[in-house]
């Protein structure tokens, strides 16, 4: 059966958006949130990071996500024994298929074959046996709707009847294997040799151990006339074994298909608890830093984007304590310039939005006291890269390759983030470019954020007066202090000239706003 | 007229494969890579003696004809079944061989005749399903119902049919007990897997039966002792069988035999075909023995199909002969797709003249009757007058052997001689071709050659911009200069606010 956690259908990965999910994880820190919420289990850690930066487009399956994030904070010590259960259960599994590779690993008899999957069998079986009774004591704890339609659908697919008839037939596999008997059906086929070999039935005589005998009656029956020969010919019963072991082998091929079906139900639990854990983790630990959050709010007419108190929560966890908050309301607005003195929260600024975005169409709740904006279909960040600041072309190259790339997968629906993008090249070659590309999304509908040191570009783009751009800046108050605070305001016509002269004698000199 | 050959209207030639010899432009034009794979897929039937022989010019339309209905997934798909089970049936002739027991040497020739019998059956079937419009077909296909509606073929169908039945209906069940095992006549009716997979509510009919453990074609002792039994139980139909085998031997009909084989030319052919089609290339079929030289879209097979593996685009050129000209010279910067360029057009001319379709939009081409390539060798280790030696040795050959209807493509040649030395050798040589009145191509990096002559025309292997030194890999038609146009990474990456625009699209 599906396990339908993390999705509400089949349909699923068509309702993914586009990240570009490399570079976005070290743009926006998250490999501190990613930890943090892992707390050094590693499967959960690998979990949150594939389920965070593969965001969804769909509203009511945030909300349903949303729901079962609530139950796992309430339920968060039996959630995270179902959890350990199944990883159990899927260790045990592997150990047992481990060790009959090793052992078996040569020429491995038919009958040995069905040995091995009669054990995995086994042990699918009983664990699910177990996970099912867990769920029989908790499921009255349920609220939201994935993990009471998890549990109705279990119920439903996996009768007890079913479970005792698959035990029972079990046990009669195990037996033949101890004595009884086993009928199969043949036809002449090519060459004489046995064709359409269908097995009839299995006797079953557990009580009788079977022993090995040197002599062996051939029988013949036509209609009611009973010809016996009698044969001294222990081969004819080798030959006989072996059929019989084949036949044993097959049986258990049939059982393939449920092992495997078995197998991925415990693989997709595991791996689907894990990130809601993960997200349980991640509120307990947040609530002892004191840091803030909220449940977002998904603004419909996809224009009102606004917040308040809302921080870079990679930065909250690094320093333990909640950094400095921005505020903001908007509608409609398509472009945001952020200009403004060096280490003035920038760069935090953009990844603030960019977490609480990301979070937001996992299913989370976000690090902010509200949070309201639309979804997007695409989420990308162009941050440029501080390890390599020589002034060169294959700078340029490296980085308009990397918004080639962006490009390529970009929609009007989607978020972009840029922080200092080409300013790898001259300011005016710079400007050049950015007026082009910024322009082109602009026009066609893409959400911009953009952090520039390009001056040029900034003030040509204030003078155009757009509709729908905002421009923001780093707060410096007169005396030279920063507050981090990102607020709206006109650019400045001239920029300040120490941070001037910064900027252009040792580009890209902003230090990181992460230690 | 009657059938003769599925690969030529008056039959096809098959030299001795001790006599076959790789033509000599196959290596030049990359087509080794192409064909040894295939004539390794295709091992149990020498592919070899059907695409190293060219085929009279007027066989190119009758196995273009055949190629064409060939597309039809419905027929492809029964020819390739066709091929199997007929070699399915020589494989149980085969077993005769391995067997120690006369009744299962006669049931394993039973066996065989059955298959081959359902083989052709199902052949002229398909062959009737209105796929077929090629005059090759149609007439094996008319052959084909003599041959099936003959007293010969009947009575041996019939004699196969009839003994088949009777030993198909022998069936038995096997007991496997403690201390013995009981063989009853008559199948039992319990189905336990069934019973499984209900349980399972699945319904996979695949493997349902049993797998057999006695593998060997020979019989196991449990096989064999069923047999001694049924032999006691049935001994009309043993004596049947026996006879059988004493009537009856050699049944493969040889027309048959030649049409299994020479079909793979098309089967094997189709299998390329696919595989780039499927990749996004087309193909078409040439017009060949046009009075005009003129090629849209072509690409070479080896490295589209390398470029589609690593995701690579592939650029599609235009190729043609002005009426007068005689020769085309590409000149072009190193990597600029000017050898890929020539192998292409080098590679589209033998399809054609095999009569198959070639990696093109459309295609016209005179008539040819070979290709000579002169290419560089790579693994010499020859320099200076060493190589050069070699290939004036070579070129000697090309000239010497080449007729007026040959196409002749060189490719950088003299390039360990002086510039200067290089131009006048080089006007000698196009000049003998020309004269000859050949058609052909010339790669070099020397542009003057491409000058003061109405007879050669002038291909350029195009920059984005001279100083990106941004290779197109289009070829095109105008004057050399080595000058390319200017440009910057911005139109690499297509980045300009036009192409932003359009390609930010829902």
């Amino acid at each position: 059966m599906n396990v339908s956690l993390l999705f509400m259908d089949n349909e699923a990965e068509l309702r993914n958006a586009t990240v570009n999910r490399s570079e976005i994880s070290a743009d926006l820190n998250l490999d501190i949130i990613l930890k943090f919420m892992a707390r050094s289990d590693d499967f959960i850690y690998r979990t949150v990071r594939t389920v965070m930066t593969t965001p969804v487009t769909d509203k009511e399956l945030i909300l349903y996500r949303q729901e079962i994030i609530a139950d796992f904070v309430k339920n968060h010590d039996s959630m995270l024994q179902l959890y350990e259960l199944a990883a159990r259960i899927i260790a045990e599994n592997e150990n047992h298929k481990e060790a009959t590779k090793r052992v078996n690993s040569s020429n491995l008899s038919s009958y040995a074959a069905a040995q091995n999957i009669l054990g995995q069998l086994s042990i699918l079986v009983n664990g699910f046996e177990q996970t099912k009774k867990y769920l029989d004591s908790i499921h009255y704890n349920f609220q939201s709707r994935g993990m009471v339609s998890f549990y109705e659908k279990l119920c439903e697919d996996y009768s007890d009847d079913f479970v005792r008839e698959i035990k029972e037939s079990i046990k009669n596999l195990k037996h033949l294997s101890h004595g009884g008997e086993i009928t199969l059906s043949s036809s002449v086929g090519n060459g004489f040799k046995m064709g359409n070999i269908v097995i009839n039935h299995l006797g079953v005589d557990p009580n009788k151990k079977r022993k090995l005998v040197g002599k062996v009656s051939l029988l013949i029956n036509r209609f009611v006339h009973r010809k016996v020969i009698m044969l001294e010919n222990s081969k004819i019963y080798e030959d006989a074994r072996e059929l019989e072991a084949e036949g044993m082998a097959h049986i258990a091929r049939l059982y393939s298909g449920f092992i495997q079906e078995l197998s991925i139900f415990f693989d997709n639990l595991h791996y689907q608890l894990a990130f809601y854990l993960g997200a349980s983790n991640l509120k307990k630990r947040m609530a002892q830093l004191h840091l803030p959050h909220c449940w977002p709010k998904i603004s419909d007419d996809e224009k009102t984007f606004s917040f308040r108190g809302l921080y870079d929560l990679s930065l909250g966890i690094y320093n333990r304590e909640t950094p400095v908050c921005n505020d903001l309301d908007t509608e409609d607005i398509k472009l945001f310039v952020i200009t403004g003195a060096n280490q003035g929260g920038k760069s935090t600024y953009l990844r603030s939005i960019g977490i609480a975005q990301l979070m937001m169409q996992c299913g989370l709740f976000v690090p902010a006291s509200t949070y309201c904006s639309r979804i997007y279909d695409g989420i990308f960040s162009h941050f440029t890269r501080r390890e390599d600041t020589a002034l060169n072309s294959g700078k340029l190259d490296e980085e308009l390759s990397r918004m080639n790339r962006i490009l390529n997968q970009i929609t009007t629906n989607s978020l972009l983030l840029l922080n200092e993008s080409f300013a790898s090249t001259t300011e005016k070659e710079g400007t050049g470019i950015a007026l082009d590309v910024v322009n082109a999304l602009y026009e066609n509908g893409t959400k911009i954020l953009m952090v520039t040191h390009l001056y040029e570009f900034t003030k040509t783009m204030y003078e155009r007066k757009l509709q729908q751009a905002k421009f923001l800046s780093a707060e410096r108050l007169p005396d030279g202090t920063r507050t981090y605070k990102i607020l709206e305001k006109e650019p400045e016509h001239t920029s300040y000239g120490l941070d001037l002269y910064e900027q252009i004698i040792s580009p890209g000199s902003e230090a990181l706003t992460l230690p | 007229m009657a059938f003769q050959s599925i690969l030529g209207r008056n039959g096809f030639f098959r030299q001795d494969p001790s006599d076959l010899v790789m033509p000599r432009f196959f290596q030049d034009l990359n087509l080794d890579q192409i064909l040894n794979d295939l004539f390794s897929r295709y091992k149990l039937y020498d592919l070899r003696q059907f695409y190293y022989v060219k085929p009279d010019i007027d066989d190119v339309e009758y196995r273009q004809q055949v190629l064409k209905d060939l597309e039809n997934e419905e027929l492809h798909k029964a020819m390739v079944d066709f091929s199997i089970n007929m070699r399915k049936s020589r494989e149980y002739l085969a077993n005769i061989n391995q067997s120690e027991i006369p009744e299962q040497k006669r049931k394993w020739k039973l066996d065989a005749a059955f298959y081959y019998i359902n083989t052709v059956l199902e052949l002229y079937r398909v062959l009737g399903e209105g796929y077929i419009n090629s005059e090759g077909l149609l007439s094996f296909r008319d052959w084909l119902g003599d041959y099936l509606k003959g007293a010969v073929f009947e009575g041996f169908r019939k004699d196969t049919e009839n003994l088949i039945y009777e030993f198909s209906s022998m069936s038995y069940n096997i007991q496997i007990k403690r201390d013995h095992i009981i063989v009853n006549q008559g199948s039992n009716d319990e189905d336990y897997c069934g019973n499984l997979l209900a349980l399972f509510k699945k319904t996979q009919k695949e493997s349902y039966y049993q797998k057999n453990p006695f593998w060997e074609i020979t019989l196991s002792n449990l096989e064999a002792a069923v047999l001694d039994m049924l032999k006691k139980l049935h001994p009309q139909a043993f004596s049947r069988l026996k006879s059988f085998d004493e009537k009856y031997d050699g049944f493969i009909n040889s027309v048959i035999i030649d049409f299994e084989q020479e079909i793979q030319f098309y089967l094997s052919f189709c299998d390329i075909k696919k595989e780039m089609e499927e990749m996004g290339f087309h193909f078409c079929y040439p017009k060949v023995g046009a009075d005009r030289f003129e090629l849209k879209d072509i690409y070479d097979l080896v490295l589209a199909r390398k470029n589609a593996s690593q995701r690579k685009p592939v650029i599609l050129n235009d190729c043609h002969f002005d009426k007068h000209e005689r020769f085309l010279v590409i000149t072009g910067p190193n990597q600029g797709g000017k050898t890929t360029f020539a192998r292409a057009i080098g590679g589209i001319i033998y399809l054609g003249m095999m009569g198959l379709a070639v990696p093109a939009s459309s295609a016209s081409i005179p008539v040819f009757d070979s290709v000579y390539t002169h290419f560089a060798t790579e693994e010499s280790m020859e320099t200076g007058a060493g190589k050069l030696k070699e290939e004036l040795i070579r070129l000697k050959k090309m000239m010497d052997s080449s007729t007026r209807n040959s196409f002749i493509i060189i490719n950088e040649i003299f390039t360990s001689a002086t510039s200067y030395d290089a131009y006048i050798m080089g006007k000698r040589v196009l000049d003998f071709f020309m004269d000859k009145d050949c058609i052909g191509l010339y790669v070099t990096h020397i542009y003057e050659l491409t000058k003061n002559d109405s007879r050669i025309g002038s291909l350029v292997a195009t920059l984005l911009s001279e100083e990106s030194q941004i290779r197109t890999f289009r070829i095109e038609r105008r004057e050399a200069s080595g000058k390319g146009y200017a440009n910057t990474i911005v139109e690499k990456y297509h980045m300009t606010y036009e192409e932003i625009k359009e390609r930010i699209r829902r």
